[in-house]
């Protein structure tokens, strides 16, 4: 783990929505460090609180979400005591994000060059509008589309071209944060991989922090450093993406989701799934809330929250790596 | 090809659809002449991106869509452009799942409404549908039963609300099952639980299944065979493990370097990455405008489907 200071610190992270039926817990207690020019996945299920983080970082809870504990510092600065225009300001400059749906992201009636020229003058000033415009031009081809393409609309533009827009304008002002949620999600795999490895190459380039967020362990294990494994809105492991290879020493989660993907490269090619249903947030159950599709399930873990504890290079929340049966010698050899 | 009964074929299918270009009529053909065989028990994964073809190809077999030209044969009958009553029969043998659970199904009728009414098309007998509801939701894995009959689909998780779809799929009994990329939209770990169901559905009842899947990974779980489409055209096909130790179409080999997790990374097999051109009266091979093996005739001639090993057949001219 990298000793500078982090870019983005996530403490004691919390946030619930007021639904009809009560609060609905979407992010408990998270601790998560993103550090200088390193690329943290955050790996999760629908509705794992994965997309609530982003947007908590973000600033962008709105309506009925809210943050109910803990601090969110960008680098250093907490962004949660920022006035609007200081926020305004602090966003796309120090952290930007990328969005699943590009074609959202867009404004479908302005051209890519008015959209890309209007963030870098917005936050910008003292740019002329020829700087700017051959600003968007280095942009573009930074992510490999024809600088022809500048005069373009959004629909003019294939699927993975707007999404390669939309990165373009998030690292537009060279921030130090992106935060990437599920950016290639709707794309086929070939542009989706070719988008990976641009994404790689900037960042190894400009030096930036990402925090990529993903439902697909595997594509998150090519790109990342490190993973954070995020289950009805916990982090219930954290590790180095080398450590994924293997499918034992984790959280049951972690080694529940290894175990249900159809591998490539190896021969055996048994599946199997994970029983039971993703939980619902407004009546988690109690202890773990992992505990009732969990195949090692023990008594404490039905009434005992686990917290975040080291285990080798990891960091992984269950009791069977704090039990003092033994048990845990047996699972992480 | 496979040494059981063949149960399913298309030869030299052709899909055309008519569209409106700049204020002109044209017509688009998603599916150019494309051949298979499915024997029984077996299952045909169909892989491609999107605007490959391999959605339209499923409709056609369940008879959705009704092709332009070619044949299609479902256990001994030529199907291609029967009507009304062989249609009926047709659907009974053959049927359908789709890849959104959400919109699949009636969000205000019941499981069990869901259940008895194609049991009542198909079967008419009004008797024993209350047992045939009950086997078929135990089938697959929906216990218990008793509770499950009387859910909506808003009661139930997206991997629940897919086995009410293949549930209803199985009711009429059928020996052939077209599914449209049946686990893309669940969640990780609910897609192996779907996975491994279909294949026990398929050992159970030897069903065949026409697995249409963008998932290079998840074919070559659950597909004997894979066959690649790209444009409208078959690139190659080929017995699973065949296909991913000895990918040779060009497009094969790029689809499998970009599916994460593979074991060769050697891109970029393209240069650019433009749709391919599925206008009537193209010329050439469909992938020449991204394959960096394109020499002239490869815009001109379009390359025959041909075996390079029993069973591993692939259309294009660079192959050695």
């Amino acid at each position: 783990m990298p000793a500078d200071t982090p870019v983005l610190e996530v403490e004691d992270l919390s946030v619930a929505y007021e639904t009809p039926k009560g609060f609905l817990q979407a992010v408990s207690k998270v601790n998560l460090s993103v550090y200088p020019n390193e690329i943290v996945g955050l790996v999760g299920e629908s509705g794992s609180g994965k997309s609530t983080m982003a947007n908590a970082i973000m600033r962008l809870l709105r309506g009925a979400a809210s943050v109910t504990s803990g601090t969110i510092k960008v680098l250093g600065q907490d962004i949660y005591t920022l006035n609007p225009k200081e926020l305004r300001q602090f966003r796309w400059n120090k952290m930007s994000m990328v969005f699943q749906s590009a074609m959202s992201a867009l404004n479908p009636v302005l051209t890519v060059e008015k959209q890309i020229v209007d963030t870098l003058l917005s936050h910008r000033p003292q740019l002329s509008r020829t700087e700017a415009r051959e600003r968007a031009v280095e942009l573009l081809q930074l992510v490999r589309i024809s600088p022809d393409r500048l005069r373009s609309f959004p629909h003019e533009l294939s699927g993975g071209m707007r999404q390669r827009v939309v990165i373009a304008i998030a690292i537009a002002l060279e921030p130090a944060l992106v935060i990437m949620d599920e950016p290639t999600t709707a794309l086929d795999v070939v542009v989706q991989r070719s988008i990976l490895d641009e994404i790689q190459a900037i960042q190894s380039k400009s030096r930036f922090s990402i925090l990529f967020i993903s439902h697909d362990f595997s594509l998150v294990s090519e790109l990342a450093s490190r993973v954070a494994l995020m289950y009805a809105g916990r982090v219930v492991e954290l590790t180095g993406t080398d450590t994924l290879k293997s499918v034992t020493g984790h959280h049951p989660y972690s080694e529940g989701l290894l175990r249900a993907i159809p591998r490539l490269t190896v021969d055996d090619v048994t599946i199997e799934g994970i029983p039971g249903n993703p939980p619902d947030l407004v009546t988690l159950p109690t202890g773990c809330a992992f505990h009732p599709r969990c195949s090692y399930v023990m008594p404490e873990c039905k009434t005992v929250q686990p917290s975040l504890a080291t285990v080798g290079d990891s960091m992984i929340a269950c009791h069977l790596f704090t039990d003092k049966s033994g048990r845990k010698e047996e699972r992480h050899a | 090809m496979p040494e059981q009964r063949r149960l399913v074929s298309a030869e030299e299918l052709i899909v055309r659809f008519p569209v409106t270009v700049n204020g002109k009529k044209r017509r688009i053909v998603p599916v150019d002449r494309v051949s298979f065989e499915i024997g029984e028990g077996e299952v045909l994964a169909l892989v491609g991106e999107s605007g490959s073809g391999k959605t339209t190809v499923g409709r056609t077999l369940v008879r959705v869509i009704e092709p332009s030209s070619g044949r299609i044969e479902v256990d001994e009958r030529d199907v291609t452009h029967i009507r009304g009553r062989d249609l009926a029969v047709h659907r009974k043998k053959v049927q359908m799942i789709f890849q959104d659970p959400f919109g699949s199904l009636n969000p205000v009728r019941t499981v069990e409404q869901h259940l008895s009414l194609p049991l009542r098309i198909h079967d008419q007998s009004n008797e024993r549908i209350g047992d045939r509801i009950d086997a078929l939701l135990e089938r697959v894995g929906l216990t218990p039963v008793s509770e499950t009959r009387v859910k909506f689909p808003h009661e139930l998780s997206g991997g629940q609300r897919q086995r009410v779809a293949i549930a209803r799929a199985l009711a009429v009994n059928p020996k052939f099952l077209v599914a449209d990329e049946p686990i893309s939209m669940l969640d990780v770990s609910i897609r192996a639980g779907i996975l491994t169901l279909m294949n026990k559905l398929k050992s159970d009842f030897n069903l065949s299944y026409l697995y249409i899947t963008h998932d290079l990974a998840s074919a070559r779980y659950f597909g004997d065979r894979i066959m690649v489409m790209y444009g409208g055209r078959v690139m190659e096909t080929a017995p699973s493990r065949e296909l991913l130790r000895h990918p040779t179409h060009p497009y094969t080999r790029l689809l499998l370097a970009a599916t994460p997790g593979n074991a060769m990374r050697e891109l970029p097999l393209e240069k650019g990455n433009q749709a391919p051109n599925l206008f009537e009266g193209r010329m050439g091979c469909p992938f020449a405008d991204r394959c960096v093996l394109t020499t002239g005739i490869c815009r001109e001639v379009e390359p025959p489907v041909e075996s390079v090993d029993p069973g591993h057949s692939v259309a294009c001219h660079h192959v050695v």
